[in-house]
């Protein structure tokens, strides 16, 4: 398939804007000035057409100042959010999507479907699951966004079960050949056990190409650091000893590895959000760095 | 039981051949399941009988299996649009008028494997609420191979519970969402 035979494009990005961290005492409290400086951020993606805007620690009065602020019906753009509280547990994804895209009513009467995992009292986030429709290619994609524990703390066994359970539910749609992206912040690298062993994802598309079940990881290209570029990861922490940078990741179905669609690796990559801007002292609003892709499809 | 311990005393002989392992993993694994099944419908029979009580015996709390629940259907002559308002998202199903679903719950189910006639044990299941004259489905309930995790939808959204106490509390949950509550508002009407 040649350049001259792709009839769409989608470009999508995940940021985690860190508008509203899991706490309770630090939800829906970000100051006008944080948001309307993460509004700066997304209306150059706007301007850039991105379909799919996925955002990550969000609340529900973040995502009606934002679009508010950014004016996204006279954009041509929609929101689905799926900004929840259950119990002391906060979904806080959402979606800015283009109108090329419609979004799916789920069987919960919304636009997002969450799941949850009890082990005992504590509850865990398996997934948000958002569904758009492109009528244009007449496709239908599935998107389960994730933001999974931190690794501040040792959150191992229950990654491990949220990875299991995410990929059960992951399967029933590989199993009927769907469309299916998953993107988040996992706070993991693409390398993990939970990430490669336990959600089934591998780096090779020729294997995931033989392989229904596995899930197609284009993260690893993002590992090597190279010394011209000073952000090394969508997320950095700094401590007294050292420092370490984590990916979030974007993971595509098998679906997507053939005609009429198209991947290419050298297209997803961390956006430096400093560069979208020419004042040189603009300065990221996030603790972390959006993550872009763009799928492409024939007719 | 006796068998079963015998077939642990042999484990040592056992364990270096491939298959035999794997046999004595198997019986394990089905014990696990028959405890984690009789755990789980214990629970149910448990919350029954608290909103039975609560509700003045006025509602009752069942689980089906899903092939029970389709032969009921079909002797009540549901409509197929129907049977789709049901299952869509667990979100629970609409009034059953005057249709009363019969249980054999919960001996049926977890206690025939160890019966003369063993059956496979059922996975899929509906929890409903019912009074004397009406019927209400409030989820599909989905056991896991092993019992733990069971799964089932709240107002759409899926909880997996993984133990004893995990599914205490989504079970009270499911209570305490408006569907259920619109539920046993319109049964205690009734």
């Amino acid at each position: 398939m040649s350049v001259n035979d792709i009839s769409y494009m989608i470009p999508i990005v995940w940021w985690n804007v860190s508008l509203s961290p899991p706490v309770s005492s630090l939800r829906g409290i970000a100051s006008d000035e944080k948001i309307n400086n993460i509004a700066n951020v997304l209306q150059k993606f706007i301007d850039l057409n991105y379909a799919l805007i996925c955002l990550g620690e969000v609340s529900t009065s973040d995502v009606v100042k934002l679009s508010k602020a950014l004016k996204l019906e006279e954009k041509g753009y929609s929101y689905a959010e799926g900004s929840d509280k259950q119990g002391r547990l906060y979904f806080d994804t959402a979606v800015f999507f283009h109108n090329s895209l419609e979004a799916v009513q789920l069987e919960n009467g919304r636009f997002c479907e969450h799941s949850i995992l009890t082990i005992g009292d504590r509850n865990l986030k398996i997934y948000e699951k958002y569904v758009f429709y492109h009528a244009e290619s007449d496709e239908v994609l599935t998107i389960f966004l994730s933001h999974w524990p931190s690794r501040l703390k040792d959150n191992s066994l229950n990654v491990t079960e949220i990875s299991i359970e995410l990929r059960k539910k992951v399967h029933e749609y590989l199993d009927r050949n769907e469309n299916v992206i998953l993107m988040g912040d996992y706070n993991l690298e693409p390398y993990s056990t939970e990430i490669v062993n336990y959600l089934n994802t591998s780096r090779d598309r020729n294997y995931v190409s033989r392989k229904s079940k596995v899930l197609y990881n284009p993260c690893w290209n993002l590992l090597p650091i190279s010394p011209h570029n000073t952000i090394h990861g969508t997320y950095a922490h700094h401590s007294n000893y050292h420092d370490w940078h984590i990916l979030d990741q974007v993971m595509f179905s098998r679906s997507f590895l053939s005609e009429p669609w198209i991947i290419n690796e050298s297209l997803i990559n961390i956006i430096d959000v400093n560069n979208l801007f020419s004042e040189e002292e603009y300065k990221n609003p996030s603790d972390h760095w959006p993550l872009s892709t763009i799928i492409f499809r024939s007719i | 039981m006796a068998i079963i311990n015998n077939y642990f005393q042999e484990y040592l002989k056992m364990s270096n051949s491939k298959f035999g392992s794997a046999f004595l993993e198997g019986i394990k694994i089905s014990e696990i399941k028959q405890n984690n099944r009789a755990d789980i419908f214990s629970i149910i029979d448990s919350m029954a009988k608290e909103v039975f009580k609560e509700s003045g015996n006025k509602i009752k709390i069942e689980i089906v299996t899903e092939d029970e629940y389709e032969k009921q259907k079909n002797s009540y002559g549901l409509t197929g649009q129907a049977l789709a308002q049901m299952t869509i998202a667990g979100l629970g199903l609409g009034p059953f008028r005057n249709k009363v679903f019969h249980s054999n719950y919960p001996e049926k189910y977890y206690i025939n494997s160890l019966s003369n006639e063993i059956k496979p044990d059922h996975l899929n299941y509906i929890l409903f609420v019912k009074n004397d004259k009406s019927t209400l489905s409030l989820t599909e309930f989905i056991f896991d191979p092993e019992g733990f995790p069971c799964r089932f939808k709240i107002d759409g959204n899926m909880v997996i519970s993984n133990d004893h106490i995990a599914l205490e509390n989504n079970l009270s949950k499911l209570l305490a969402s408006a569907y259920a509550g619109d539920c046993f508002r319109t049964l205690l009407r009734d």
